[in-house]
């Protein structure tokens, strides 16, 4: 599985420096204008953009057929895809927890926001990687861009709840959302190791 | 002598296809061609031997094992080449060694560049920019470069040029210098398969027509030319025949056919041929 996620990584390489800027500049939006909901959007835009880039590499590769004829296993395979989501993912919500203390915007409100959109980026990751593990990337895009659509509304209505209940109340909610992308991130798994299973290369 | 394939009664069910009861054996020390047309079953089982499709039914053993059921490590022991480069193309040789090492448990730096330079293949160029026949030569560097002891290759040889072919037969010949390895090749180059393999096992419409030594086969067919009449006279030594403008061609079985009668060798090509577009006699 290693040997998997470092060909992501060489395959996706050159794209690094794109996402780099485009990371710095929501960074610096957010710290500007005081609003974390900029850089967060990003995370969740980018934890299922990099593995949808390296499973369009593999797409056009076969990569698939190469790894189960080499002794990577088809729950390998279906693992390797999440574990590179979560790579992207984590470091860069770390960053977000710093981005806060740092910007001076530390408050229980900015607190919820964090949390929710980390449950957020998971349960994106968790419906937009099945569907494409089922039905290719190139249609698969279609699902990524509706649940991007999906989460810029969720994002909107989360403001309005943040401003209008506020305190304790949405921290809590903040957390149930985050549990929700954690309990639906193995479930989604165990859905695509089944997709992988049942699949003929 | 102990296999180091064995498929017993494959059946894989697709929409449009079915590969049914496909039953051969790759012996250890020996090399076995896969012959058929387009669509005969060829890829879906040397799939099925590498564990990408799923069999709806039958058995497929590596090294004594059901195929699902090996290891990590038993896989390393099989190096594949499909028909595409299946290899990624963004990457160049020095990445693909960097990914390999851990893939393979037995995977050795030192083979796979001594390989690439000897097909003079660049180290820091891309995958991508290669020729067809380059990729060809770095899906097969890669094969043989993890301790390898069955080959299993899918049109390796397709597409390349008579020199470029005949650099991957020697490396095949070198590979089989050990009593212990196998290969199962696929090929519509049959005059490539002519000189490598021992055994030719012949798919059609998804069914083993036969599973034989190629040696015995030339002492088995011969091909008789003569008049529709002629043919019809041998009865069952006749396998199929074909009519042409100029009279009748048979596939002959040379223990049921009359000792004096001229017979022609039967090359594989020719035995593939009266098998898929001859008809039998009524």
């Amino acid at each position: 599985m290693l040997g998997t996620i470092i060909k992501d990584f060489k395959n996706i390489f050159g794209q690094f420096i794109y996402y780099f800027v485009l990371m710095v500049v929501f960074m610096a939006v957010s710290v500007i204008t005081k609003n974390i909901y900029y850089y967060m959007g990003a995370i969740v835009f980018f934890c299922v953009a990099v593995p949808l880039s390296a499973l369009a590499y593999d797409e056009k590769d076969n990569w698939d057929k190469f790894a189960l004829a080499s002794g990577v296993t088809r729950n390998q395979l279906a693992v390797s895809r999440y574990l590179l989501g979560l790579i992207v993912f984590l470091p860069m919500w770390a960053v977000s927890f710093i981005l806060v203390a740092a910007g001076g915007m530390w408050n229980i409100e900015n607190l919820s926001v964090l949390l929710s959109y980390g449950g957020i980026a998971l349960l994106t990751i968790d419906a937009i990687l099945p569907v494409v593990l089922k039905i290719g990337v190139e249609k698969g895009r279609l699902v990524y861009i509706l649940t991007i659509l999906i989460v810029i509304a969720l994002g909107g209505v989360l403001a309005f709840l943040v401003e209008a209940i506020g305190g304790d109340s949405v921290l809590y909610s903040s957390v149930a959302v985050l549990a929700l992308g954690i309990a639906g991130f193995f479930l989604s798994i165990k859905i695509a190791c089944n997709i992988y299973r049942k699949k003929d290369f | 002598m102990a296999d180091n394939i064995r498929i017993c009664g494959l059946n894989k069910n697709f929409k449009g296809f079915t590969l049914e009861n496909v039953t051969f054996d790759v012996p250890k020390g020996s090399v076995v061609g896969l012959i058929g047309e387009n669509g005969a079953g060829k890829s879906t089982t040397i799939k099925s031997i590498l564990g990408l499709v799923n069999p709806s039914g039958g058995r497929v053993e590596v090294f004594g094992k059901e195929v699902s059921a090996l290891m990590a490590e038993e896989k390393g022991r099989i190096g594949a080449v499909l028909g595409e480069t299946c290899l990624p193309e963004n990457l160049n040789l020095k990445d693909i060694d960097g990914v390999m090492k851990h893939i393979f448990p037995q995977w050795d730096t030192g083979k796979f560049f001594s390989f690439a330079d000897s097909f003079s293949l660049p180290r820091d160029k891309k995958v991508r920019e290669f020729s067809r026949g380059m990729r060809q030569k770095v899906s097969l560097s890669v094969a043989l470069s993890h301790g390898a002891e069955v080959l299993v290759l899918d049109e390796p040889t397709a597409g390349l040029d008579p020199v470029a072919r005949d650099e991957i037969l020697d490396l095949l010949y070198d590979f089989m210098q050990d009593e212990e390895h196998s290969i199962l090749i696929s090929s519509h180059i049959v005059s490539d398969l002519e000189k490598l393999c021992d055994y030719i096992a012949f798919l059609h419409n998804g069914r083993t027509m036969f599973f034989e030594e190629k040696d015995r086969l030339e002492e088995k067919y011969g091909i008789f030319r003569g008049t529709e009449e002629e043919v019809r006279a041998l009865g069952r030594a006749v396998v199929k025949y074909t009519r042409g403008e100029y009279g009748c061609s048979a596939l002959v079985l040379r223990e049921e056919a009359p000792r004096e009668l001229p017979l022609e060798r039967a090359g594989i090509e020719d035995i593939m041929l009266y098998f898929v577009r001859g008809e039998k006699l009524c």
